[in-house]
């Protein structure tokens, strides 16, 4: 028994073991079909994460699966001023089949949720999510010409985080020329998301049509769909969604789970049920991360 | 009964004059304290970022994560190779150089940890990270000294310029992946 105690480090690395498989057979994908509205299907959607290679945390098919997890049909890979890792992302995403640009197939039916290439233009004085990209926007110029960048690519363009320090945003001109903007997203103060309804009613005083959109911002945290879209779309296709953005048919969810949107689509939102975020209770995967975590410590100083 | 490393980080002068007298490490035992490097960042990842552990996430995230102690090696084998009049054989200075790990390896697993169970912002995260590299360049030069017999203006040197050079990598990656040093260094 003695000499047994001494192997604390076997102990601890058993124990991390059995926390990772304790993990692994607790891990399920919820699985539940978009609802329909009328003449549009509604899809659950996160225009702004981002995935390693870059400043994501989570390579591009394991942070698939966090978004079927988290009931997302469709989410946009949108690192900083590059498009390779969103073109990677989509294109295993198309090759595990289902869901692609072309394919009509209900997203949690197929292998899993659409993934739409895209990119967060950064430059100091704006940040701007493009998504539907072929190829990475040009960040150092103006903002108007990157949204007429992004348009020529046939993509659609949506103010990230538009809160007032980014200066990029100032002109009227610019902002009308919008797709969407950040109507909700991740913040850590009140004051954040009255900025971002500030900014989203600005917006729409120039453009009607212009798409709230929510966001989680997913490099390591928030977790992804912590704020997100609720896409009226006419297919469930990644050209469907665009589209969809493009008309301004949208209803942001914010973290705190408020709506912010055209009040006819909030209503039709009302009457469906199960379009908020699924969460999960379960123990054992709470059980599993803290054995995970214990046993790590054990392992360091043991 | 604290483990070795433990004693490296709390001790670092006395705890290697003890290593120096175990046996040398060669082949393959030598990539276990990297090893355990890598785990602790493939275990951390997936807990702060979706707060699951599975199979396939801590694989994915090992492999995504694995240029990390690729790179604390390359730093390493600049600092061993700068003293040819070290105690130890090459491979044997790399396991030591190694096991100065627990200093990094539980700043990550408080920071994330806390990361993981409440609302914290990632820029606190990483200016906490002074801590562990602080420390570190105090084992570091207690290795330089020890391991390395370099003297004692040498080893500081040699543990500012590691320093420079992780942090350096550090920066510029993250400048790189965030769009623009602008993104580090706001002003």
């Amino acid at each position: 028994m003695v000499s047994r105690l001494r192997d604390r480090p076997l102990w601890a690395t058993v124990a991390l073991a059995i926390a990772i498989a304790v993990g692994t057979l607790v891990d399920r994908v919820p699985t539940s079909a978009p609802q329909r509205a009328g003449e549009y299907v509604v899809l659950a959607g996160d225009f702004h994460v981002h995935a390693f290679p870059g400043d994501g945390s989570l390579a591009p098919w394991t942070l698939r699966q966090e978004a079927a997890r988290a009931g997302l049909d469709v989410f946009a890979v949108t690192n900083h001023n590059m498009v390779f890792t969103a073109r990677f992302a989509e294109w295993m995403a198309s090759s595990s089949g289902g869901s692609s640009r072309a394919s009509a197939v209900t997203p949690r039916e197929s292998s899993g949720p659409i993934v739409i290439a895209g990119q967060e233009i950064t430059n100091p004085e704006y940040h701007l999510i493009a998504v539907g990209l072929t190829r990475t926007v040009n960040a150092d110029q103006p903002a108007a010409a990157a949204i007429r960048d992004v348009h020529a690519q046939g993509g659609v363009a949506i103010a990230a985080h538009p809160t007032p320090r980014f200066h990029g945003y100032d002109d009227d001109q610019t902002v009308a020329l919008l797709d969407g903007t950040e109507a909700a997203h991740p913040v850590d103060r009140v004051s954040g998301q009255e900025e971002f309804t500030a900014f989203f009613e600005r917006a729409r005083r120039l453009k009607p049509s212009i798409a709230p959109i929510g966001s989680s911002d997913f490099h390591v945290s928030p977790a992804v769909a912590a704020c997100r879209t609720l896409v009226f779309a006419r297919e469930a296709t990644a050209a469907g969604v665009i589209e969809a953005i493009r008309s301004g048919r949208t209803v942001a969810v914010d973290q705190f789970g408020h709506r912010h949107g055209e009040a006819s689509l909030i209503q039709l939102l009302d009457t469906m049920p199960d379009v908020d975020r699924p969460v999960d209770t379960t123990i054992w995967r709470r059980a599993s991360l803290v054995l995970a975590w214990t046993a790590l410590l054990a392992l360091l100083v043991l | 009964m604290p483990s070795t490393e433990l004693h490296l980080a709390l001790a670092p002068t006395a705890a290697y004059e003890r290593l120096l007298a175990s046996e040398p490490v060669g082949g393959w035992r030598v990539l276990r304290r990297p090893a355990t490097v890598l785990l602790v960042i493939a275990v951390m990842v997936p807990i702060t970022a979706v707060q699951r552990v599975t199979i396939g996430l801590v694989a994915t995230a090992a492999l995504s994560w694995s240029f990390v102690p690729v790179i604390q090696a390359l730093v390493a084998i600049a600092v061993i190779a700068s003293a040819p009049q070290r105690r130890v054989g090459f491979l044997t200075a790399l396991d030591l150089w190694f096991a100065a790990h627990v200093p990094y390896s539980l700043w990550m697993l408080i920071a994330l940890g806390f990361m993981a169970a409440f609302p914290v912002s990632v820029e606190l995260i990483i200016a906490s990270a002074i801590v562990p590299a602080i420390w570190t360049m105090v084992v570091v030069s207690a290795f330089c000294k020890t391991v390395l017999q370099t003297t004692p203006g040498g080893s500081r040197w040699r543990a500012a310029a590691h320093f420079a050079a992780i942090w350096g990598f550090t920066f510029s990656y993250i400048a790189w992946v965030a769009g623009g040093w602008f993104q580090v260094v706001p002003w």
